[in-house]
């Protein structure tokens, strides 16, 4: 116990005048007695003549000194250290993302922080302004700078997880904003680690975090896929599962066509190692598939997965080239598609155009030749109406900006070389999907976006100046470019980094509205936000079934796949950079406690009670008096 | 003392003194008196009521033998009938300025309540005398015995005159009581009892000759004090001083104490033959006389 005002204990001086008081004999009232006979008996026993025996019976000036040391303490006015906010602001911020529902603590990792943070709030002084943020791939903010108890713990109690992955950046810059114009605000972290952090803040108020989480063993369905084998009587299914605990597991995997078990097998995975399940000959007739891992772990999100099954429409592919058999021989060898390779100025001669994808090898049309289709540029050497060409680079060192971007799954671009490539800007709708380290400086290499319901992907460098062509990586990346371009009608949507919660697939331009009907059963209709584009945050995975008219009805299945969030490991420490210093905390809060009022409550108290025992006499002849008259 | 206490006051109205001739003074044993009275005594005498027989011895009135014993035993008997004599009532009263305390004041009560029994036992042609404990003059301490109703007025003005003094030697007073008093009788000691050697004093005054009576006169607020607070008491006899702080603990203690005080008296007496009642002196004279004396079987 601290104090703020250590002078008043000089005060304790008192005490001594007390104690002299009581020490000193009393100027006594005389009384005149018949005989003090009977009085003398009784002194006799009750008043010793030692002075300090006398004090030590004294239970009224005992009373009186605790009275003013209580008194003199609350006027000292004592603080303690305690574990909770002592700040007149604060700004908790949850991690709502879908590691957060991971049930090494039970009932989930989301309700302990919950728990955590209210019984801070409990702790907290009454005018403290709370502000709460839920942060996943959406940042919210669920309360802001409330001093309304009831309304913070209704909110905080309602907070959920979603299937988003952790992002901190937008919640932390939020936080910085609100700091800078109230420094003592306290930011409060409720995580389980695996974040995306900003690169560099500032933050003026104190950051601490709490770490949630226990337990890392995890294993989880990464990827699972359905393709058409070339006779086109049967599917080859692929299911990726990883391990991404530190011990090896085995699980049985079971897989359903129709609800219908069709296979099981037994996976032993070593610690952060996957395992593949190919089944080939899968007859075609299955409508919805699913691999699920039985036994379930602490993160059961990831334990099932389905694809959607179904003769696809073959994909009207028109690649605008010089020549390029690298290209032409990626897209010969893909199920379903139709290409049609023409040179740059049959191009340019020909007046319509119906393909659901152009490829622009090299090449870059009029600026009123460009269809409405989905595009690719690969290597442009001028700038187009949807991106700049701003330079060249040379042997640019290829490198993947994310795990789970779908353009790069199952490639390695490790063994890459490029010996030069044009540099891009990055449009506002375009992700970064490949990038390129030359000179400490990273230049995009491959982006991809939706610009107004029409995907555009842009690889930057010519097939012809990289071994790409040669590895075993491209037949892949032009697989995933062309499932990414022309997705309608996909056979399923993976959830990544990018698209988060959210399914987004194409319709025919002339379609406004879709009913959707979701794996509980429940329908919404869903207007096209753009002319073709059709999107909707999904609740949970499962198959959704999408429908526009009788005859017009597909599946899509979305999956919860997210390596960052899979990785349930839970962290101790958040690494921060805080302007030029890196900090850390997982200590936990302390906050200054005035106790200065349960004393003076005390004090009174025992003013009161001396005052009781001073008057007991009287206080118990009104009792007895009280206790006759109810007798009578 | 109050106004009542005033010799030009007379004690008691005729009424009061007409309710009083209605009772007697009990004695608990018999004791032999110096003239004829109305009390059975030890002696054997002339009054009409037989008490035994004796052999006749030389010297004997020959006019008390039993002529018809004679005739059916051939021997001289002589009847011997029982002896009615006075009996003297010692009326103590202790004047010390203890007594002159409370309200209603402990001696004017002692002094009532002395005339009162005083008045019966003159009424009873008893001899009565009454002893002012501590009083220095020899007039004003000592009324020699009296007897018949007429010596009443005599015997009030004694007590009308008793003052209190200053201080008293209980033991002193009582020895000396005790020795130079010739005459057996009920003795009725009037007394708050505040000395510290109150049991070498009622030790003195026990004796073959007395039937001992102890009033114990207490004020009601000495039964009760109602002084708080941090107080220097002073003893209005002795100037002793005492410092107490009278609270509630303190108050209840001295209750406690007093009772103790009176149970041992109790027992003190009840082992020597004293009769103990102890009194308040806010109890009317009335009760005191026509109720708690005779259920005490000192009046009847």
């Amino acid at each position: 116990m601290s104090f703020l005002n250590p002078a008043s204990f000089l005060l304790s001086l008192l005490m001594i005048i007390i104690v002299l008081m009581y020490l000193l004999r009393l100027r006594r009232t005389e009384q005149i007695v018949s005989s003090t006979f009977l009085w003398q008996r009784i002194v006799r026993d009750v008043e010793a003549n030692a002075p300090w025996q006398k004090l030590q019976r004294n239970l009224l000036m005992l009373l009186q000194l605790l009275f003013l040391f209580t008194l003199i303490l609350a006027l000292a006015n004592p603080y303690l250290w305690a574990e909770g906010t002592g700040s007149r602001s604060m700004i908790i911020i949850f991690d709502t993302s879908a590691s957060m529902s991971a049930q090494d603590i039970l009932p989930n990792r989301i309700e302990a922080a919950k728990q955590q943070a209210l019984a801070l709030i409990e702790a907290a002084p009454e005018n403290n302004r709370v502000t709460v943020i839920s942060a996943s791939d959406k940042t919210e903010i669920l309360i802001s700078a409330s001093q309304d108890r009831r309304q913070i713990q209704q909110t905080i109690s309602s907070i959920q997880t979603t299937l988003g992955n952790s992002d901190l950046s937008s919640a932390l810059q939020i936080s910085a904003a609100i700091t800078s114009r109230q420094p003592d605000t306290e930011i409060l972290i409720f995580s389980d680690g695996n974040v995306d952090l900003p690169d560099q803040i500032t933050i003026n108020g104190s950051l601490v975090f709490y770490p949630i989480g226990l337990n890392d063993d995890n294993q989880g369905i990464s990827d699972i896929s359905l393709k058409q084998n070339t006779s086109g009587n049967y599917y080859t299914l692929f299911v990726q599962v990883k391990n991404f605990g530190p011990t090896p597991s085995s699980r049985r995997l079971e897989i359903y066509s129709d609800n219908t078990l069709i296979d099981a097998v037994d996976l032993t995975i070593d610690p952060y190692s996957q395992k593949a399940y190919i089944q080939e000959n899968v007859p075609i007739t299955g409508k919805i598939f699913e691999a699920r891992l039985s036994n379930e772990d602490f993160f059961p999100l990831d334990d099932t997965a389905w694809v959607a099954g179904g003769v696809q429409d073959s994909v009207n592919v028109v690649l605008v080239t010089d020549g390029n058999r690298f290209i032409e021989t990626a897209l010969s060898i893909l199920p379903n598609i139709t290409f049609t390779s023409i040179s740059p100025s049959a191009y340019e001669a020909t007046e319509e155009f119906q393909a659901d994808l152009v490829i622009f090898d090299g090449f870059i049309p009029s600026e009123d030749k460009y269809p409405r289709s989905n595009l690719l540029f690969i290597a442009p050497e001028f700038s187009t109406p949807f991106f700049d060409v701003v330079g060249i680079v040379d042997e640019p060192k290829p490198r993947p900006v994310s795990d789970d971007d779908p353009l790069l799954k199952n490639i390695s671009v490790d063994g890459v070389n490029i010996l030069q490539s044009t540099i891009i800007t990055i449009p506002e709708w375009a992700y970064t999907s490949l990038i390129g380290d030359h000179d400490g400086k990273s230049i995009p290499l491959l982006v991809y976006g939706n610009r107004g319901g029409q995907r555009i992907a842009i690889l930057s460098f010519k097939l012809q100046n990289s071994d790409l062509p040669i590895q075993v990586a491209f037949p892949l990346l032009i697989a995933n470019l062309v499932n990414w371009l022309v997705p309608f009608p996909d056979s399923h949507t993976i959830y990544s980094s990018q698209s988060l919660a959210a399914l987004s697939f194409s319709i025919p331009l002339n379609i406004d509205e879709v009913e959707v009907r979701a794996p509980d059963g429940i329908t919404r209709r869903i207007i096209a936000d753009q002319p073709g584009i059709i999107s909707f945050e999904y609740p949970a995975p499962g198959v959704y079934s999408v429908r526009w008219d009788e005859n017009n009805e597909f599946l899509v299945a979305a999956n919860f796949q997210s390596t960052q969030e899979s990785d349930i490991t839970p962290i101790q420490q958040l690494m921060l950079t805080n302007g030029n210093s890196t900090s850390s905390q997982n200590i936990p809060l302390q906050s200054m406690r005035l106790v200065w009022r349960p004393l003076a409550i005390f004090a009174l108290g025992i003013l009161v009670l001396e005052w009781m025992l001073f008057h007991r006499g009287s206080l118990a002849e009104i009792l007895s008096k009280i206790t006759i008259r109810e007798k009578r | 003392m109050s106004e009542s206490s005033d010799k030009t006051i007379p004690l008691f109205d005729s009424q009061f003194l007409y309710q009083l001739e209605r009772l007697a003074i009990l004695s608990r044993q018999s004791v032999a008196g110096q003239l004829q009275g109305e009390r059975r005594s030890p002696k054997h005498g002339q009054s009409v009521e037989f008490s035994d027989f004796r052999p006749y011895a030389l010297g004997d009135d020959f006019r008390r033998i039993d002529w018809n014993a004679y005739a059916r035993l051939e021997k001289f008997f002589i009847k011997l009938f029982v002896e009615e004599e006075d009996i003297t009532v010692h009326l103590l009263i202790d004047s010390s300025a203890s007594m002159d305390w409370g309200n209603p004041n402990k001696l004017e009560y002692a002094i009532k309540s002395a005339a009162a029994l005083g008045y019966i036992s003159l009424v009873g042609l008893d001899r009565t005398t009454a002893t002012a404990i501590g009083q220095e003059n020899s007039k004003l301490r000592h009324l020699p015995p009296q007897r018949g109703k007429i010596q009443a007025h005599k015997f009030f003005s004694f007590l009308q005159n008793i003052i209190p003094v200053a201080r008293t030697d209980l033991v002193r007073e009582l020895k000396s009581y005790r020795a130079s008093s010739k005459y057996p009788g009920p003795l009725i000691l009037f007394t708050d009892l505040y000395d510290p050697s109150w049991r070498e004093a009622l030790s003195a005054l026990v004796d073959n000759k007395f039937d001992i009576s102890l009033l114990h006169i207490l004020s009601p607020d000495e039964l009760d004090p109602e002084f708080r607070g941090d107080l220097k008491l002073l003893d209005s006899e002795t100037n002793v001083e005492v410092e107490i702080t009278a609270d509630y603990d303190l108050i209840q203690n001295y209750k406690t104490n007093l009772t103790e005080w009176k149970i041992e008296i109790q027992k003190f007496c009840s082992q020597r033959q004293i009769n103990y009642i102890p009194l308040v002196s806010s109890l009317p004279l009335q009760e005191l006389l026509f109720s708690l004396l005779r259920r005490q079987s000192l009046l009847k």
